[in-house]
Protein backbone atom coordinates (compact mmCIF):
# COMPACT_ATOMS: atom_id res chain seq x y z
CA UNK A 1 0.00 0.00 0.00
CA UNK A 2 1.15 3.06 -1.00
CA UNK A 3 0.74 6.39 0.93
CA UNK A 4 1.14 9.71 0.30
CA UNK A 5 2.84 12.11 2.29
CA UNK A 6 0.88 14.82 1.97
CA UNK A 7 -2.15 13.48 2.91
CA UNK A 8 -1.20 12.04 5.88
CA UNK A 9 0.32 15.27 7.18
CA UNK A 10 -3.03 16.90 6.71
CA UNK A 11 -4.83 14.00 8.04
CA UNK A 12 -2.34 14.12 11.05
CA UNK A 13 -3.45 17.46 11.75
CA UNK A 14 -6.19 17.46 11.88
CA UNK A 15 -6.92 14.46 13.94
CA UNK A 16 -4.76 15.72 16.33
CA UNK A 17 -6.99 18.58 17.50
CA UNK A 18 -10.03 16.02 18.05
CA UNK A 19 -7.79 13.81 20.17
CA UNK A 20 -6.12 16.93 21.82
CA UNK A 21 -9.31 17.71 23.51
CA UNK A 22 -10.37 14.55 25.20
CA UNK A 23 -9.35 14.04 28.54
CA UNK A 24 -6.29 12.43 29.90
CA UNK A 25 -6.30 10.74 33.03
CA UNK A 26 -2.66 10.67 34.15
CA UNK A 27 -2.19 14.24 35.77
CA UNK A 28 1.21 14.43 36.27
CA UNK A 29 2.09 12.77 33.33
CA UNK A 30 0.93 14.73 30.65
CA UNK A 31 0.02 13.09 27.01
CA UNK A 32 2.11 13.87 24.10
CA UNK A 33 0.12 13.54 20.28
CA UNK A 34 2.28 11.57 17.89
CA UNK A 35 0.96 12.52 14.31
CA UNK A 36 -0.04 9.10 12.48
CA UNK A 37 1.44 7.91 9.40
CA UNK A 38 2.62 5.27 7.43
CA UNK A 39 4.72 3.07 10.02
CA UNK A 40 6.05 -0.42 9.86
CA UNK A 41 4.32 -3.20 12.29
CA UNK A 42 7.43 -5.25 13.81
CA UNK A 43 7.47 -7.99 11.22
CA UNK A 44 8.15 -5.46 8.45
CA UNK A 45 4.41 -4.94 7.08
CA UNK A 46 2.96 -1.03 6.61
CA UNK A 47 0.23 -0.14 9.20
CA UNK A 48 -1.42 3.17 8.65
CA UNK A 49 -1.16 4.29 12.23
CA UNK A 50 -3.85 6.40 13.08
CA UNK A 51 -2.89 9.69 15.46
CA UNK A 52 -2.55 8.66 19.08
CA UNK A 53 -1.57 10.14 22.68
CA UNK A 54 1.30 8.68 24.70
CA UNK A 55 2.58 9.85 28.14
CA UNK A 56 5.77 12.34 27.98
CA UNK A 57 7.44 10.27 30.79
CA UNK A 58 7.90 6.91 31.69
CA UNK A 59 5.61 5.63 34.67
CA UNK A 60 6.78 7.00 38.05
CA UNK A 61 7.16 5.07 41.53
CA UNK A 62 4.97 8.07 42.53
CA UNK A 63 2.25 7.01 40.10
CA UNK A 64 2.41 3.44 40.66
CA UNK A 65 1.99 3.73 44.03
CA UNK A 66 -1.07 6.15 44.04
CA UNK A 67 -1.95 3.36 41.31
CA UNK A 68 -1.47 0.12 44.30
CA UNK A 69 -3.34 2.46 46.68
CA UNK A 70 -6.55 2.83 44.27
CA UNK A 71 -6.66 -0.55 43.42
CA UNK A 72 -4.74 -3.04 45.95
CA UNK A 73 -2.56 -4.28 43.36
CA UNK A 74 0.60 -5.48 44.35
CA UNK A 75 3.51 -2.96 44.42
CA UNK A 76 6.54 -2.98 42.56
CA UNK A 77 9.29 -5.28 43.48
CA UNK A 78 11.11 -2.47 44.27
CA UNK A 79 9.22 -0.57 46.21
CA UNK A 80 10.75 0.93 49.47
CA UNK A 81 13.83 0.80 47.92
CA UNK A 82 16.05 3.30 49.21
CA UNK A 83 16.96 5.00 45.81
CA UNK A 84 15.64 3.71 42.82
CA UNK A 85 11.66 3.58 44.41
CA UNK A 86 11.87 6.97 44.60
CA UNK A 87 8.83 9.00 43.71
CA UNK A 88 10.06 10.95 40.84
CA UNK A 89 12.11 8.05 39.45
CA UNK A 90 10.74 5.30 36.44
CA UNK A 91 8.92 1.93 38.25
CA UNK A 92 10.59 -0.89 37.74
CA UNK A 93 10.24 -4.61 39.16
CA UNK A 94 6.79 -4.79 37.24
CA UNK A 95 6.41 -7.17 34.79
CA UNK A 96 4.08 -6.58 31.91
CA UNK A 97 0.97 -8.22 33.14
CA UNK A 98 0.95 -5.50 36.10
CA UNK A 99 2.00 -2.94 33.06
CA UNK A 100 -1.09 -3.33 31.09
CA UNK A 101 -3.35 -3.49 34.04
CA UNK A 102 -1.90 -0.23 35.37
CA UNK A 103 -2.53 1.54 32.09
CA UNK A 104 -6.13 -0.46 31.45
CA UNK A 105 -6.91 1.07 35.06
CA UNK A 106 -6.83 4.69 34.19
CA UNK A 107 -8.57 3.60 30.26
CA UNK A 108 -5.18 3.16 28.44
CA UNK A 109 -3.07 0.55 27.38
CA UNK A 110 0.49 -0.57 26.43
CA UNK A 111 1.52 0.77 23.20
CA UNK A 112 1.65 -1.48 20.99
CA UNK A 113 5.38 -2.67 19.51
CA UNK A 114 4.06 -0.54 15.91
CA UNK A 115 2.84 2.74 17.77
CA UNK A 116 6.16 2.49 19.95
CA UNK A 117 8.35 2.21 17.27
CA UNK A 118 7.10 5.01 14.93
CA UNK A 119 6.83 6.93 18.37
CA UNK A 120 10.44 6.66 18.86
CA UNK A 121 11.77 6.72 15.25
CA UNK A 122 9.46 8.54 13.34
CA UNK A 123 8.73 8.61 9.58
CA UNK A 124 12.38 9.12 9.06
CA UNK A 125 13.40 6.02 11.31
CA UNK A 126 15.87 7.77 13.62
CA UNK A 127 18.50 5.70 15.18
CA UNK A 128 17.60 7.19 18.70
CA UNK A 129 14.66 8.91 19.94
CA UNK A 130 16.17 12.69 18.82
CA UNK A 131 17.68 11.52 15.51
CA UNK A 132 21.24 9.46 14.47
CA UNK A 133 23.64 11.28 16.05
CA UNK A 134 25.17 9.32 18.88
CA UNK A 135 24.05 9.01 22.66
CA UNK A 136 25.94 11.48 24.53
CA UNK A 137 25.95 12.27 28.07
CA UNK A 138 23.54 14.52 27.69
CA UNK A 139 20.77 12.76 25.81
CA UNK A 140 19.87 10.04 27.61
CA UNK A 141 20.45 8.31 31.06
CA UNK A 142 23.03 5.35 29.58
CA UNK A 143 25.14 2.48 30.75
CA UNK A 144 28.68 2.25 29.41
CA UNK A 145 30.38 1.46 26.32
CA UNK A 146 30.20 -2.27 26.96
CA UNK A 147 27.57 -4.18 27.53
CA UNK A 148 25.57 -3.87 30.56
CA UNK A 149 26.99 -2.03 33.04
CA UNK A 150 25.86 1.24 34.70
CA UNK A 151 27.75 4.17 33.84
CA UNK A 152 27.75 7.24 35.68
CA UNK A 153 29.34 9.37 33.39
CA UNK A 154 25.51 11.18 32.43
CA UNK A 155 25.04 11.55 36.31
CA UNK A 156 23.16 8.88 37.23
CA UNK A 157 24.76 5.17 37.80
CA UNK A 158 21.25 3.84 38.03
CA UNK A 159 17.52 5.34 37.08
CA UNK A 160 17.47 8.64 36.95
CA UNK A 161 13.86 10.58 37.43
CA UNK A 162 11.77 10.97 34.94
CA UNK A 163 12.39 13.96 32.55
CA UNK A 164 16.06 14.57 33.54
CA UNK A 165 17.53 14.53 29.71
CA UNK A 166 15.17 16.65 27.86
CA UNK A 167 18.03 16.55 24.75
CA UNK A 168 17.25 13.31 24.41
CA UNK A 169 13.55 13.84 23.99
CA UNK A 170 11.62 12.91 20.37
CA UNK A 171 10.56 15.65 18.37
CA UNK A 172 6.99 15.67 19.43
CA UNK A 173 8.46 15.88 23.33
CA UNK A 174 8.21 12.26 24.80
CA UNK A 175 11.28 11.78 27.35
CA UNK A 176 13.41 9.60 28.08
CA UNK A 177 12.93 7.50 25.22
CA UNK A 178 16.18 5.89 24.57
CA UNK A 179 17.46 5.33 27.96
CA UNK A 180 16.72 5.73 31.77
CA UNK A 181 14.33 2.34 31.57
CA UNK A 182 13.58 -0.46 29.08
CA UNK A 183 9.60 -0.10 28.35
CA UNK A 184 7.63 -2.87 28.10
CA UNK A 185 5.27 -2.91 24.74
CA UNK A 186 1.70 -5.02 24.00
CA UNK A 187 3.46 -7.09 20.91
CA UNK A 188 4.92 -10.13 21.24
CA UNK A 189 8.33 -11.13 20.19
CA UNK A 190 8.01 -13.76 18.02
CA UNK A 191 5.69 -11.83 15.37
CA UNK A 192 8.91 -9.55 14.92
CA UNK A 193 11.09 -12.38 13.69
CA UNK A 194 11.77 -12.04 10.11
CA UNK A 195 11.08 -15.82 9.50
CA UNK A 196 8.82 -16.69 12.97
CA UNK A 197 7.98 -19.87 11.22
CA UNK A 198 4.92 -19.92 13.42
CA UNK A 199 6.43 -20.12 16.59
CA UNK A 200 4.50 -20.03 19.58
CA UNK A 201 4.10 -16.62 21.61
CA UNK A 202 6.51 -17.31 24.78
CA UNK A 203 8.21 -13.94 24.73
CA UNK A 204 6.90 -10.02 25.51
CA UNK A 205 9.31 -7.11 24.34
CA UNK A 206 10.66 -4.38 25.77
CA UNK A 207 12.29 -1.50 23.80
CA UNK A 208 14.58 1.84 24.17
CA UNK A 209 17.20 0.65 26.41
CA UNK A 210 18.38 1.41 29.94
CA UNK A 211 20.44 3.07 32.56
CA UNK A 212 22.46 0.21 31.80
CA UNK A 213 22.89 -0.24 28.47
CA UNK A 214 25.81 0.48 25.48
CA UNK A 215 24.77 1.84 22.00
CA UNK A 216 23.86 -0.85 20.21
CA UNK A 217 21.05 -1.71 22.88
CA UNK A 218 20.25 2.07 23.29
CA UNK A 219 19.26 2.31 19.35
CA UNK A 220 15.27 2.21 18.95
CA UNK A 221 14.96 -0.69 16.82
CA UNK A 222 16.98 -2.98 19.32
CA UNK A 223 14.00 -5.78 20.62
CA UNK A 224 14.79 -6.99 23.90
CA UNK A 225 12.52 -10.42 23.86
CA UNK A 226 11.59 -11.54 28.02
CA UNK A 227 9.86 -13.61 29.73
CA UNK A 228 6.20 -11.33 30.60
CA UNK A 229 5.71 -12.53 33.86
CA UNK A 230 9.59 -11.29 34.70
CA UNK A 231 9.26 -9.02 37.47
CA UNK A 232 12.33 -8.38 39.04
CA UNK A 233 14.62 -6.22 36.53
CA UNK A 234 15.75 -3.32 38.29
CA UNK A 235 15.76 -1.73 34.69
CA UNK A 236 12.19 -2.39 33.11
CA UNK A 237 9.62 0.29 33.14
CA UNK A 238 6.55 1.37 31.01
CA UNK A 239 4.15 4.29 29.98
CA UNK A 240 0.99 4.33 28.64
CA UNK A 241 -0.73 5.48 25.23
CA UNK A 242 -4.15 6.07 24.46
CA UNK A 243 -6.00 3.35 22.83
CA UNK B 1 25.70 -8.68 24.37
CA UNK B 2 23.30 -9.53 27.23
CA UNK B 3 22.28 -9.09 30.63
CA UNK B 4 20.17 -5.88 28.85
CA UNK B 5 17.50 -6.26 31.35
CA UNK B 6 19.37 -5.81 34.79
CA UNK B 7 18.47 -8.51 37.04
CA UNK B 8 18.29 -7.56 40.69
CA UNK B 9 16.43 -9.41 42.56
CA UNK B 10 14.83 -11.76 45.24
CA UNK B 11 11.83 -13.07 47.32
CA UNK B 12 8.29 -12.54 48.09
CA UNK B 13 6.96 -15.76 46.77
CA UNK B 14 4.26 -16.56 49.29
CA UNK B 15 2.69 -19.76 48.66
CA UNK B 16 1.28 -22.20 51.32
CA UNK B 17 3.80 -24.99 52.27
CA UNK B 18 4.04 -27.90 54.01
CA UNK B 19 6.13 -27.31 57.32
CA UNK B 20 9.81 -28.22 57.16
CA UNK B 21 10.92 -32.02 57.63
CA UNK B 22 13.72 -32.89 59.77
CA UNK B 23 16.17 -35.54 59.24
CA UNK B 24 15.88 -38.89 61.40
CA UNK B 25 17.32 -38.41 64.50
CA UNK B 26 16.38 -35.03 64.58
CA UNK B 27 13.65 -33.32 66.53
CA UNK B 28 12.05 -29.63 64.89
CA UNK B 29 10.37 -27.19 66.78
CA UNK B 30 9.01 -23.90 65.78
CA UNK B 31 9.81 -20.93 68.26
CA UNK B 32 6.43 -19.08 68.34
CA UNK B 33 8.29 -15.39 68.80
CA UNK B 34 5.50 -13.28 66.87
CA UNK B 35 8.39 -11.90 64.20
CA UNK B 36 7.77 -10.96 60.74
CA UNK B 37 11.32 -11.63 59.05
CA UNK B 38 13.86 -12.92 61.91
CA UNK B 39 17.17 -12.80 60.31
CA UNK B 40 20.23 -12.47 62.53
CA UNK B 41 20.94 -15.47 65.33
CA UNK B 42 22.94 -15.30 67.79
CA UNK B 43 23.61 -17.18 71.57
CA UNK B 44 24.08 -15.68 75.30
CA UNK B 45 22.56 -17.75 77.56
CA UNK B 46 19.91 -17.11 75.29
CA UNK B 47 18.59 -16.68 71.62
CA UNK B 48 18.81 -13.29 70.37
CA UNK B 49 17.38 -12.04 67.37
CA UNK B 50 17.01 -9.62 64.46
CA UNK B 51 14.12 -8.92 62.58
CA UNK B 52 14.11 -7.45 58.98
CA UNK B 53 10.52 -6.31 59.61
CA UNK B 54 10.70 -4.03 61.89
CA UNK B 55 14.41 -3.78 63.09
CA UNK B 56 14.14 -4.49 66.31
CA UNK B 57 17.07 -6.68 67.98
CA UNK B 58 15.48 -8.64 70.74
CA UNK B 59 16.21 -11.52 73.82
CA UNK B 60 14.17 -14.05 73.59
CA UNK B 61 13.46 -14.94 77.38
CA UNK B 62 12.70 -18.45 79.01
CA UNK B 63 8.72 -17.69 79.06
CA UNK B 64 9.08 -16.67 75.32
CA UNK B 65 8.98 -12.81 76.07
CA UNK B 66 11.05 -10.59 73.62
CA UNK B 67 13.13 -7.96 75.44
CA UNK B 68 14.25 -5.50 73.03
CA UNK B 69 18.37 -4.72 73.17
CA UNK B 70 18.35 -1.82 71.01
CA UNK B 71 16.09 0.29 69.77
CA UNK B 72 14.59 -0.60 66.48
CA UNK B 73 17.15 -0.02 63.79
CA UNK B 74 16.36 1.50 60.29
CA UNK B 75 15.29 -1.31 57.77
CA UNK B 76 14.02 -0.88 54.05
CA UNK B 77 14.74 -2.95 50.92
CA UNK B 78 18.11 -3.11 49.23
CA UNK B 79 19.60 -3.45 46.05
CA UNK B 80 18.10 -6.53 44.85
CA UNK B 81 14.50 -5.85 46.11
CA UNK B 82 15.35 -8.14 49.27
CA UNK B 83 14.47 -7.20 53.26
CA UNK B 84 17.44 -4.89 54.55
CA UNK B 85 18.14 -3.50 58.16
CA UNK B 86 19.56 -5.76 60.76
CA UNK B 87 21.35 -8.32 59.18
CA UNK B 88 22.92 -10.19 61.32
CA UNK B 89 24.34 -10.15 65.35
CA UNK B 90 26.95 -11.07 67.41
CA UNK B 91 27.34 -10.54 70.86
CA UNK B 92 31.34 -9.89 72.37
CA UNK B 93 31.09 -8.75 75.81
CA UNK B 94 29.17 -7.07 76.81
CA UNK B 95 28.26 -5.39 73.75
CA UNK B 96 25.24 -5.82 70.83
CA UNK B 97 27.21 -5.86 67.23
CA UNK B 98 24.82 -5.81 64.47
CA UNK B 99 25.52 -6.03 60.63
CA UNK B 100 23.06 -2.96 59.14
CA UNK B 101 21.95 -2.39 55.81
CA UNK B 102 19.88 0.33 54.10
CA UNK B 103 16.75 2.52 55.04
CA UNK B 104 13.79 2.70 53.53
CA UNK B 105 13.27 4.73 50.59
CA UNK B 106 13.30 8.96 50.74
CA UNK B 107 14.53 8.27 54.59
CA UNK B 108 17.41 10.56 55.25
CA UNK B 109 20.87 9.30 55.43
CA UNK B 110 22.18 8.32 58.86
CA UNK B 111 25.66 7.43 60.00
CA UNK B 112 24.21 3.58 60.68
CA UNK B 113 23.07 2.89 57.30
CA UNK B 114 25.16 -0.40 55.68
CA UNK B 115 27.60 -0.09 58.59
CA UNK B 116 29.18 -2.70 61.51
CA UNK B 117 27.73 -0.81 64.90
CA UNK B 118 27.70 -2.12 68.52
CA UNK B 119 25.67 -1.01 71.41
CA UNK B 120 26.28 -1.40 75.16
CA UNK B 121 22.69 -1.19 76.06
CA UNK B 122 19.12 -0.29 75.16
CA UNK B 123 19.34 3.41 75.75
CA UNK B 124 22.82 4.13 74.55
CA UNK B 125 23.56 5.51 70.62
CA UNK B 126 25.25 2.81 68.95
CA UNK B 127 29.06 3.17 68.13
CA UNK B 128 29.78 2.70 64.36
CA UNK B 129 32.74 0.16 63.97
CA UNK B 130 32.51 1.07 60.03
CA UNK B 131 30.66 2.33 57.63
CA UNK B 132 33.01 1.37 54.86
CA UNK B 133 30.70 -0.85 52.99
CA UNK B 134 27.97 -1.23 50.48
CA UNK B 135 26.27 -4.15 51.74
CA UNK B 136 27.75 -5.63 55.26
CA UNK B 137 25.77 -8.88 54.86
CA UNK B 138 27.78 -11.13 57.50
CA UNK B 139 30.24 -10.95 59.35
CA UNK B 140 32.79 -12.20 62.65
CA UNK B 141 34.51 -11.38 65.57
CA UNK B 142 37.64 -12.68 66.32
CA UNK B 143 39.19 -12.23 69.73
CA UNK B 144 42.69 -11.46 69.91
CA UNK B 145 45.37 -11.43 73.06
CA UNK B 146 46.77 -8.12 72.47
CA UNK B 147 44.24 -6.21 69.89
CA UNK B 148 41.00 -7.47 71.48
CA UNK B 149 38.84 -8.44 68.64
CA UNK B 150 39.52 -8.42 65.02
CA UNK B 151 36.51 -7.59 62.84
CA UNK B 152 35.62 -9.85 59.39
CA UNK B 153 32.94 -9.22 56.78
CA UNK B 154 31.69 -9.82 53.82
CA UNK B 155 30.63 -7.27 51.85
CA UNK B 156 27.75 -8.53 49.43
CA UNK B 157 27.46 -5.48 47.04
CA UNK B 158 31.27 -4.70 46.37
CA UNK B 159 31.71 -8.77 46.43
CA UNK B 160 34.58 -8.28 49.08
CA UNK B 161 36.13 -10.30 52.13
CA UNK B 162 37.20 -7.70 54.47
CA UNK B 163 38.81 -6.89 58.08
CA UNK B 164 38.20 -3.63 59.51
CA UNK B 165 41.45 -1.55 60.46
CA UNK B 166 40.61 1.86 62.25
CA UNK B 167 37.57 2.06 60.45
CA UNK B 168 37.95 1.29 57.00
CA UNK B 169 37.10 -1.97 55.34
CA UNK B 170 40.52 -3.24 54.26
CA UNK B 171 40.38 -6.25 51.42
CA UNK B 172 41.81 -9.36 52.06
CA UNK B 173 39.46 -10.63 49.00
CA UNK B 174 37.86 -9.58 45.68
CA UNK B 175 35.89 -12.47 45.15
CA UNK B 176 35.44 -12.42 41.02
CA UNK B 177 32.58 -12.83 38.69
CA UNK B 178 31.22 -16.64 38.23
CA UNK B 179 30.86 -17.71 34.64
CA UNK B 180 27.26 -18.77 33.82
CA UNK B 181 26.36 -20.81 30.63
CA UNK B 182 23.60 -19.21 28.09
CA UNK B 183 21.65 -22.38 27.84
CA UNK B 184 20.68 -21.78 31.55
CA UNK B 185 18.85 -18.92 30.90
CA UNK B 186 17.42 -19.29 27.16
CA UNK B 187 13.98 -19.55 28.63
CA UNK B 188 14.24 -16.06 30.45
CA UNK B 189 14.75 -14.37 27.07
CA UNK B 190 16.02 -15.23 23.46
CA UNK B 191 17.51 -11.89 22.86
CA UNK B 192 19.75 -12.00 25.90
CA UNK B 193 20.87 -15.46 26.48
CA UNK B 194 21.06 -17.21 23.03
CA UNK B 195 21.91 -20.92 22.78
CA UNK B 196 25.50 -21.28 21.44
CA UNK B 197 27.09 -18.03 22.63
CA UNK B 198 29.75 -17.08 25.02
CA UNK B 199 29.19 -17.42 28.48
CA UNK B 200 28.11 -14.85 30.68
CA UNK B 201 29.33 -13.73 34.38
CA UNK B 202 27.67 -13.10 37.75
CA UNK B 203 28.54 -10.90 40.93
CA UNK B 204 29.68 -14.03 43.17
CA UNK B 205 27.91 -11.90 45.80
CA UNK B 206 29.48 -13.66 49.28
CA UNK B 207 26.99 -13.69 51.78
CA UNK B 208 27.34 -16.11 54.72
CA UNK B 209 30.43 -16.16 57.09
CA UNK B 210 32.41 -17.94 59.57
CA UNK B 211 36.13 -18.41 60.43
CA UNK B 212 37.36 -21.47 61.51
CA UNK B 213 40.57 -22.96 61.48
CA UNK B 214 42.04 -19.75 60.46
CA UNK B 215 40.51 -19.59 57.59
CA UNK B 216 37.51 -17.74 56.39
CA UNK B 217 34.39 -20.16 54.96
CA UNK B 218 32.07 -18.04 52.74
CA UNK B 219 28.96 -18.88 50.50
CA UNK B 220 28.93 -17.41 47.48
CA UNK B 221 25.24 -17.13 46.69
CA UNK B 222 25.95 -15.97 43.00
CA UNK B 223 24.21 -13.11 41.27
CA UNK B 224 21.20 -12.99 38.77
CA UNK B 225 19.72 -15.52 37.28
CA UNK B 226 20.58 -17.85 40.65
CA UNK B 227 20.61 -20.60 38.70
CA UNK B 228 20.25 -24.13 40.31
CA UNK B 229 23.28 -25.36 42.19
CA UNK B 230 24.74 -22.72 41.08
CA UNK B 231 26.56 -21.40 45.05
CA UNK B 232 29.01 -22.92 46.43
CA UNK B 233 31.02 -22.42 49.66
CA UNK B 234 34.88 -21.67 49.73
CA UNK B 235 37.42 -20.85 52.53
CA UNK B 236 40.64 -19.22 52.18
CA UNK B 237 43.19 -18.59 55.04
CA UNK B 238 43.12 -14.70 56.72
CA UNK B 239 47.00 -15.09 56.78
CA UNK B 240 49.18 -14.25 53.78
CA UNK B 241 49.82 -11.95 50.98
CA UNK B 242 47.98 -13.50 48.33
CA UNK B 243 44.98 -15.48 49.98
CA UNK B 244 43.70 -18.29 47.42
CA UNK B 245 39.95 -19.93 47.39
CA UNK B 246 39.16 -23.63 47.67
CA UNK B 247 36.27 -24.76 46.89
CA UNK B 248 34.63 -26.55 49.93
CA UNK B 249 31.27 -27.70 48.53
CA UNK B 250 29.84 -26.95 44.99
CA UNK B 251 26.44 -27.34 43.46
CA UNK B 252 24.24 -25.69 46.58
CA UNK B 253 21.55 -23.70 45.76
CA UNK B 254 21.83 -20.31 46.61
CA UNK B 255 23.55 -21.03 49.80
CA UNK B 256 22.74 -17.73 52.59
CA UNK B 257 24.77 -19.18 55.22
CA UNK B 258 27.58 -21.13 56.99
CA UNK B 259 28.43 -22.75 60.55
CA UNK B 260 30.57 -24.65 62.21
CA UNK B 261 29.58 -26.95 65.18
CA UNK B 262 31.52 -28.09 68.36
CA UNK B 263 31.20 -31.27 67.01
CA UNK B 264 33.40 -30.86 63.32
CA UNK B 265 30.64 -30.50 61.37
CA UNK B 266 30.03 -27.36 59.25
CA UNK B 267 26.43 -26.51 58.77
CA UNK B 268 25.28 -25.14 55.14
CA UNK B 269 22.01 -23.40 54.53
CA UNK B 270 20.39 -22.80 51.00
CA UNK B 271 18.02 -20.55 50.45
CA UNK B 272 16.27 -22.76 47.63
CA UNK B 273 15.37 -23.04 44.05
CA UNK B 274 14.76 -19.63 42.33
CA UNK B 275 11.51 -19.33 39.65
CA UNK B 276 11.57 -16.86 37.04
CA UNK B 277 8.14 -15.40 37.78
CA UNK B 278 7.77 -16.13 41.24
CA UNK B 279 10.83 -15.56 43.22
CA UNK B 280 12.34 -18.09 45.66
CA UNK B 281 10.03 -21.11 46.06
CA UNK B 282 8.51 -21.95 49.13
CA UNK B 283 9.63 -25.09 50.49
CA UNK B 284 13.10 -25.15 48.96
CA UNK B 285 15.07 -23.98 51.46
CA UNK B 286 17.52 -27.08 52.87
CA UNK B 287 20.08 -26.82 55.82
CA UNK B 288 22.63 -29.37 55.71
CA UNK B 289 25.68 -30.54 57.57
CA UNK B 290 29.00 -31.81 56.07
CA UNK B 291 31.14 -34.04 58.17
CA UNK B 292 35.17 -32.16 57.45
CA UNK B 293 36.42 -35.45 57.74
CA UNK B 294 34.96 -36.93 55.36
CA UNK B 295 33.61 -34.36 53.39
CA UNK B 296 30.57 -35.88 53.03
CA UNK B 297 27.36 -33.42 52.98
CA UNK B 298 23.87 -34.68 55.27
CA UNK B 299 20.64 -33.29 54.98
CA UNK B 300 19.31 -32.32 58.08
CA UNK B 301 15.85 -30.00 57.55
CA UNK B 302 14.40 -29.88 54.12
CA UNK B 303 11.46 -27.78 52.72
CA UNK B 304 12.37 -24.53 54.52
CA UNK B 305 10.72 -21.41 52.90
CA UNK B 306 13.91 -18.45 52.43
CA UNK B 307 15.37 -19.85 55.51
CA UNK B 308 18.66 -16.80 56.34
CA UNK B 309 20.32 -17.56 59.12
CA UNK B 310 21.77 -20.72 61.01
CA UNK B 311 23.16 -20.57 64.56
CA UNK B 312 24.91 -23.70 66.22
CA UNK B 313 24.39 -23.31 70.00
CA UNK B 314 26.81 -24.50 72.47
CA UNK B 315 24.29 -26.56 73.85
CA UNK B 316 24.36 -28.78 70.76
CA UNK B 317 20.83 -27.08 69.17
CA UNK B 318 20.75 -25.98 65.88
CA UNK B 319 18.73 -22.66 65.25
CA UNK B 320 17.36 -21.17 61.98
CA UNK B 321 15.48 -18.35 61.11
CA UNK B 322 13.11 -17.41 57.75
CA UNK B 323 12.75 -14.62 56.33
CA UNK B 324 8.72 -16.02 55.94
CA UNK B 325 8.31 -15.39 59.71
CA UNK B 326 9.99 -18.30 61.09
CA UNK B 327 12.44 -19.38 63.58
CA UNK B 328 13.40 -23.21 63.91
CA UNK B 329 14.98 -25.06 66.72
CA UNK B 330 16.55 -28.43 66.23
CA UNK B 331 17.54 -30.89 69.08
CA UNK B 332 18.72 -34.70 68.94
CA UNK B 333 15.71 -36.74 68.97
CA UNK B 334 16.75 -38.59 72.61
Amino acid sequence: MRVRPVLTIVFCVCGGGAIADQAWPLPDNPPVMIPGGAALSPAGEAVQLPTFRISKFEISNAEYRRFVAETGHRPSHFDGHAEIARDAYPVVGVSWDDAMVYCRHYGLSLPTETQWDWMARGRERREYAWGNEAPGADHANRGGMACCQPDDSDGFAGTAPVGTFPKGDTPEGVSDVTGNVWEWVDGWYEDGLADNAGEAHKFRVLRGGAWNSDDAHLKASYRLGYRGDFRYAANGGFRCVEP
Amino acid sequence: MRRALILLALLFPSVAVADPTPAAGWKLEELPLGLKQPSGLAWADGLIVTDLATGRVVRVKRDGVLVDLTKPLPVGIDVMGQPTGPYKVKVFWHSIVVSQGWPDANAEPAPTDHAIISFWNSEMAPRITSSDFWNPYDFEIIERPIDLAEVIAVDAGKNTLVRIEGGAAKVIYEFPRLKREPSEMSALSPTEFAEGTEPYEVDAVPAGLAISDGRAWVTLFGGFPFVPKGGAVVSLALEGDAPTPRTEVGGLDSPIDVEFTNDGHMLILEMGAFDMATGFVAGTGRLSAVDLRTGKPEPLLDGLDRPITVLAAPNGEIYVSAISGHVYRLKRAQ
